[in-house]
């Protein structure tokens, strides 16, 4: 992650997710250091939810994720935060931002070297590794930007990094440090992101007063709780239908290995509900939670129903281009988690489940189709009762991050 | 063509409805600068996707530089000029390179037919009246010989026609990953995921020697002859076996008696002194070492002691050396080494058989890795056990069974799995078909040993239209150029194709009658 601990260590942080739709911030409390204000704390919570808030952006104020009117993101940000804490006496500065879409690139880049079988390996060692390790990943997350935009001049940025595992002479081992082997391979993911979006993240930072703990990416915080229990190793697809991208990663052993994102989310569907009934878009937003959650009439459900078919077929062939753009997966974990905001739609699954989408796509069976909830962030809880949905489990998978600075397991 | 100047605010999806929206078949479509749309190649090729199905040929073309980079690296990624990457201030050039419907690769022109110059052929005229017969004869005869050379001439001629055919069809990727068992005793079946499996055998055999470890000592017993000498009064009988001790290095070392033997009493009568005394009878017997060794080899007239009697009564000298005695460490065959043997060598040789079976791999026979399980194992030592032997030889034979499978029978298989994945007028295509198969183990759902294998098996293809290049030679034969392009043009799921007539001579414009003549060429695209 990019940021160094903040001090003294509060226990009280906020996570910030920003697309081209929308502001959503999440209020953290975690009560593993002193006593709490909240008497209802159940013993195994590690980070409670104490404050939500979404605002909604005026159009063209962000683009692909892209702060373009920092003046209008920071008066709306300012609104957001100021209404996610106002329960709270005191202000919160810690603050933890998320990176997501077009602007997260993941990759996993492995290295093997052969050394000196007697000698303890050491700092040095280790280090000259995993700078030619973090040189090939700079080279080749260059190359998937030129790919990706045909430009060959964006500056990109580490934000996230982590060994996915390390092996001596083939064999797993948890730090390689000071022990003794021939072989020694090291597999390092890390995510990047553009550093203009970085150092605009710290102008706003800078301007609203907040003190930036650290810049990552929503994907591998989110595979982290997952791998929390029984699932260190899991291999997985991950569809995350957020507001204005559909982001797709692939996670093989515990580690994202690469991700794609189609520019195509649940915002476009409530453009259609919109254009094609006449309603606003708050309205309009409304309408389609209210369906999500089976709560329109027959009529009105069959009235949304019309209007997303078309373009959720339309999302549908995105996402079969999304598959094939991996070029360097062989098969695909059968298992699929949904999470995002449109994940909800009933709509979603059902296509998934009855169109043959995976009839050109190597899976290595056909896929299940798990939706991602709260519940599956093992240590967090909500104590606003307003995060039912699948929309914040990425932005609330930032709290990974807080815990791991600070040791909170 | 129909031009569409999108804004910025424009995204993929409300480009894709625009492109859907519009009438014309044709239509160009302009990016602006810093459009969000060419922040991601996903959003170009889903555009281009969305439009093909809309039945819509598109051009994009933007004034945005990376944009118009990527623009460039999608095009050399399908191969063609799908993308157009060209500023709109060239555009006009770029009409004129617009898709057509069913775009045709470049053909042949064959209108040049009607300028050209043909070969002027002169004929002589004939003079059919009688005067003048002699000349005419010859003219005759001439004439006929010229139009039968020219028939000659322009029949080979339209045999030599040919055509080449090159059509390049839709397709549509097709990739499954499929678990299937191989057992050896059952069919290959689509509904139940089953190949027919196939036992595969590889008998291997190895020879070792490895030196012997045991010892045992053998030799001879050394012979001779003894004098028994009574100084009793009475006689003694001595049997066979009766044991002599001699005294070797203050060691007893024992003979026995080779024959029975009877000496005389002593003899009573006096010495010098004149006192009583017996002097003894003696007789002469055959003696054998009781043990095998040098040892017992003694010089003749050694002392014997005669068991069971005291010196004084009786006692024994050899009456001749007692030789022959020897012995020496004989090698034997233990059981240790015959077990030494049988470890290293069946070990070597199951990884003969291993590597044997590993062999029996071939392009239209798998054996399936980790099925392989040890049969019957024959051994055959040179020597028994105890055996006398400096050196100890095995000869091992191992079997080794292991299931396999046939490619034929998977390739029937996978197209019967796919069927229902396979649109109408159809079908898989033979040429790009990539199956790649994996062990999936020995696990709580799957299994692994020599009679049953689960595998994962993973195909990509392409599904291509049912069309085949001897149904095309029909349908072409003997047809007019203009004609087969009607018929090449009228066959359903071709994307384009190209006709292309070898001819000799402009006049023939057919397509040959022989099949032989005409090369067709079926690529997907």
């Amino acid at each position: 992650m990019l940021g160094i601990p903040a001090k003294p260590v509060p226990n009280k942080f906020l996570t910030i997710d920003m697309d081209s739709a929308s502001i959503k911030c999440l209020a953290f409390f975690t009560p593993e250091n002193e006593s709490t204000e909240f008497t209802s704390i159940a013993p195994d919570t590690k980070a409670k939810i104490v404050g939500v808030a979404k605002h909604y952006l005026e159009p063209g104020v962000i683009r692909g994720g892209v702060i373009i009117d920092i003046d209008l993101v920071e008066k709306s940000l300012r609104e957001c935060i100021d209404e996610c804490t106002m329960s709270q006496e005191e202000s919160i500065k810690d603050v933890i931002f998320g990176v997501s879409g077009n602007l997260s690139l993941n990759t996993i880049t492995t290295a093997k070297i052969t050394r000196p079988p007697h000698s303890p390996i050491t700092e040095n060692e280790m280090n000259s590794l995993y700078s030619k390790i973090t040189r090939s990943a700079f080279t080749e997350i260059g190359n998937e930007v030129l790919r990706m935009t045909g430009d060959s001049d964006i500056d990109m940025e580490i934000i996230t990094s982590e060994t996915v595992y390390s092996k001596l002479d083939n064999k797993y081992v948890e730090n390689p440090l000071n022990q003794t082997g021939n072989v020694l391979e090291v597999a390092y993911y890390t995510a990047f992101t553009h550093s203009y979006h970085v150092q605009a993240l710290q102008k706003l930072a800078k301007k609203l007063g907040l003190k930036i703990s650290a810049v990552g990416s929503e994907m591998h915080t989110l595979v982290n709780y997952l791998k929390m229990g029984k699932l260190p190793h899991i291999d997985c697809v991950i569809i995350n239908i957020d507001n204005d991208f559909t982001d797709v990663g692939i996670v093989f052993g515990g580690g994202i290995v690469s991700t794609k994102a189609l520019d195509f989310g649940a915002v476009d569907f409530v453009n259609e509900i919109s254009q094609k009934t006449g309603l606003s878009f708050i309205e309009a937003e409304k309408f389609k939670r209210t369906y999500s959650y089976g709560k329109l009439s027959r009529t009105e459900a069959d009235v949304v129903k019309s209007c997303i078919t078309e373009v959720i077929d339309t999302w549908l062939e995105g996402l079969k281009v999304v598959f094939e753009e991996f070029t360097g997966v062989k098969t695909y974990p059968s298992k699929v988690y949904l999470v995002g905001d449109a994940a909800e739609l009933p709509d979603i699954q059902e296509t998934l489940d009855k169109e043959p989408w995976t009839k050109s796509i190597a899976f290595k069976a056909p896929p299940t189709y798990t939706k991602l909830t709260l519940r599956d962030l093992q240590g967090v809880t909500d104590s606003t009762g307003t995060l039912g949905s699948l929309e914040y489990v990425m932005n609330a998978s930032l709290s990974k991050i807080y815990m791991e600075m600070h040791g909170i397991e | 063509m129909t031009k569409i100047e999108l804004d910025l605010s424009d995204n993929v999806i409300s480009t894709i409805k625009k492109v859907k929206e519009t009438v014309d078949a044709d239509i160009e479509v302009l990016i602006p600068e810093g459009s969000v749309i060419l922040e991601n190649s996903i959003n170009i090729k889903l555009l281009n996707k969305q439009a093909e199905k809309y039945g819509k040929n598109l051009r994009i073309v933007t004034f945005d530089e990376a944009g118009q980079n990527l623009l460039s690296m999608l095009n050399d990624e399908v191969g063609r000029d799908r993308y157009s990457e060209v500023a709109p201030e060239e555009r006009e050039l770029m009409h004129e390179r617009k898709m057509a419907p069913k775009r045709k690769l470049p053909k042949p022109d064959l209108d040049f037919i009607g300028g050209v110059n043909l070969p002027r052929i002169s004929v002589p005229r004939i003079n059919f009246g009688m005067g003048g017969l002699g000349k005419s004869k010859t003219a005759v005869g001439g004439g006929i010989l010229l139009i039968a050379t020219v028939l000659f001439v322009l029949f080979n001629f339209s045999r030599s026609v040919k055509a080449d055919v090159n059509i390049i069809v839709h397709s549509q990727p097709l990739a499954r990953s499929i678990q299937i068992r191989v057992d050896k005793n059952g069919l290959t079946k689509a509904p139940e995921k089953t190949l027919r499996g196939l036992a595969v055998i590889a008998t291997e055999n190895g020879t070792l020697t490895t030196p012997t470890t045991g010892e045992k000592l053998e030799g001879k017993r050394a012979k001779g002859k003894a004098k028994i000498y009574n100084f009793t009064d009475a006689e003694i009988e001595l049997n066979k076996g009766d044991i002599l001790i001699a005294k070797i290095d203050g060691k007893d070392y024992n003979y026995s008696l080779d024959d029975d033997v009877t000496v005389a009493a002593g003899t009573p009568g006096t010495n010098a002194e004149g006192e009583p005394i017996i002097n003894s009878s003696e007789a002469e017997v055959n003696i054998v070492a009781a043990d095998i060794g040098t040892i017992y080899n003694i010089e003749s007239g050694s002392d014997l002691e005669v068991k069971g009697y005291k010196r004084l009564q009786v006692t024994a000298k050899t009456s001749t050396n007692i030789t022959g005695g020897e012995s020496k460490i004989i090698k034997t065959v233990t059981q240790a080494d015959r077990d030494k043997l049988s470890k290293e060598l069946t070990k070597t040789v199951t990884e003969a058989a291993q590597k044997a079976l590993e062999g029996k791999s071939t392009n239209s026979v798998k054996v399936i890795q980790g099925t392989a399980s040890a049969g019957e194992t024959q051994e055959v030592f040179n020597h028994n056990l105890n055996d006398e032997a400096d050196t100890l030889e095995l000869m091992t034979t191992v079997t080794m069974n292991a299931l396999a499978y046939n490619t034929v029978d998977l390739d029937k298989l996978v197209e019967d799995l796919l069927k229902d994945f396979v649109p109408e007028n159809f079908v898989l295509s033979s040429k790009e078909k990539e199956v790649n198969t994996e062990v999936l183990g020995n696990s709580e759902t799957t299994v692994l040993n020599s009679d049953q294998a689960d595998l994962q098996v993973t195909i990509k293809t392409f599904v291509v239209p049912d069309i085949s290049e001897d149904d095309i030679k029909e349908m072409l034969k003997g047809k007019d150029s203009k004609e087969a392009e009607e018929i090449l043009g009228g066959v359903k799921n071709i994307r384009t194709y190209s006709l292309n007539l070898n001819t000799p001579l402009p006049i023939f414009r057919s397509i040959p009658t022989n099949t032989d003549n005409i090369n067709v060429v079926i690529e997907r695209e």
